[in-house]
């Protein structure tokens, strides 16, 4: 079975942001997982490569919920097994 | 990273290019295991593992200290280049035996260098590639014609008995290299390099008392305050990301590709942040040497211990063209690139 998009952002997050796979839940946010704005934009361009999808400056912010973002890019065509 | 950076000649027109002649590394010999941690804090063999790739770390004995390490690195070193001579010894560290003086010139004294130039770098973890940029400096400026270069730290020293997070990354020991005078097509010539720093990170990774800011205020340091401190999760991503986009910009610089290098020996800091930096750069992390199973962080010691392990281990073979790079508390970062000489490591 593929992973689904929250397992592929969960991957992103573990591997370069430093972020335990537990952490990486629904409820969430960015900043709750020590991403700050700079993090956000870094997260981003790693998502952009992964997914293949551009995230607009106003579509994530350190506020949004993990689950928001797998929102926005399941929205915006972001292949996974939800 | 600027796109259009200007691709600078290195060495400089008329410069004389630092060649790397000689390699050696010294770990003291206690061995502290992930289970004597785990024993008096609250983690485990198997969590340390998981998240560091640690499986143990050498740690000083009481009454020994960073110099201590680094005669013994830099012994190597000048055995390795088959000399006794050196104009300049430049000593990458943040643990020094004294706030003052500089431990190198004790360094040097005790190595019998006397009268050379001798000084202390302090870049954290990057110590050892600004040592090495400072090195090759001294000899394209003329200062000098023959450089030694050492990485040394006892992180045990500073680091909180209490918090199984840095306590279970860190590890003490020293590395050194040779630099002479040579041509910049020689097996072993350094160059080009990146460097960089931004400091308004420059609390994400602190020992927060014992210098000016605090003892100005003439009241007592807080209780711990004296230990080393790091943003874990800050540092995580900023070392991947600036650690991937300095191999890029001095690659820029060399006008080569992550295709023409062989070996990538960068700070070992934690293997999942060696493994993100191959995972960034889409390079297989086969090509990149890793001895922090045995080693853990060594701060300014991790790039020339790992150098001196892929050497004795058949790893990094004269010929190969190897980038190095580093990132640290500062923040700072570097890289450079060489094409790997016909040496023995000690």
């Amino acid at each position: 079975m593929s992973p689904t998009v929250l397992q592929r952002l969960s991957g992103i997050l573990v591997s370069y942001f430093g972020v335990e796979e537990h952490e990486v839940t629904p409820d969430a946010t960015f900043a709750s997982l020590d991403l700050d704005s700079l993090a956000i934009v870094e997260f981003a361009m790693v998502a952009e490569k992964e997914f293949g999808v551009v995230l607009g400056e106003d579509e994530v912010s350190p506020r949004a919920r993990i689950g928001d973002a797998v929102a926005v890019l399941t929205a915006k065509g972001a292949a996974g097994n939800d | 990273m600027n796109a259009t950076a200007r691709v600078l000649p290195f060495p400089g027109p008329g410069g004389t290019a630092a060649v790397l002649t000689g390699l050696g590394a010294w770990v003291p010999p206690r061995v502290l295991s992930n289970a004597e941690i785990a024993s008096r804090l609250d983690t485990s063999d198997e969590w340390i593992r998981a998240r560091t790739g640690i499986h143990q770390r050498h740690i000083v004995d009481p009454g020994m200290s960073t110099s201590d390490l680094a005669v013994e690195a830099g012994q190597r070193a000048l055995k390795s280049a088959d000399t006794d001579r050196v104009d300049a010894l430049v000593l990458a560290t943040t643990t020094p035996d004294r706030p003052c003086p500089a431990t190198a010139p004790d360094v040097a004294y005790r190595m019998g260098l006397e009268r050379c130039a001798a000084y202390d770098v302090n870049a954290v973890c990057t110590g050892f590639l600004y040592g090495l940029a400072s090195g090759a400096g001294l000899i394209a400026a003329g200062v000098a014609e023959q450089v030694l270069v050492i990485g040394a730290d006892t992180f045990s020293t500073i680091l909180d008995p209490d918090c199984r997070n840095t306590a279970a990354i860190f590890g003490d020991g020293a590395g050194a290299v040779v630099l002479r005078a040579g041509s910049a097509h020689e097996p072993g010539a350094l160059g080009p390099f990146d460097l960089g720093s931004d400091g308004r990170d420059a609390d994400l990774i602190m020992v927060p008392s014992g210098g000016s800011r605090q003892r100005s205020t003439v009241t007592p340091a807080p209780a711990g305050s004296e230990y080393f401190t790091m943003a874990g999760k800050a540092v995580f991503r900023k070392a991947i990301f600036q650690m991937a986009g300095s191999a890029q910009a001095v690659l820029r610089k060399a006008g080569i590709g992550l295709h023409d290098v062989d070996r990538f020996v960068i700070h070992q800091a934690n293997v999942r942040i060696i493994n993100g930096v191959a995972d960034m750069l889409g390079v297989p992390v086969g090509r990149f040497v890793r001895n922090i199973d045995r080693f853990g962080n060594t701060a300014a010691a991790s790039v020339p211990l790992a150098l001196t392990s892929a050497t004795e281990s058949g790893e990094l073979r004269a010929g190969q063209r190897v980038l190095l790079g580093a990132f640290g508390g500062g923040l700072t970062w570097g890289s450079t690139v060489l094409r790997w000489p016909d040496i023995e490591a000690m």
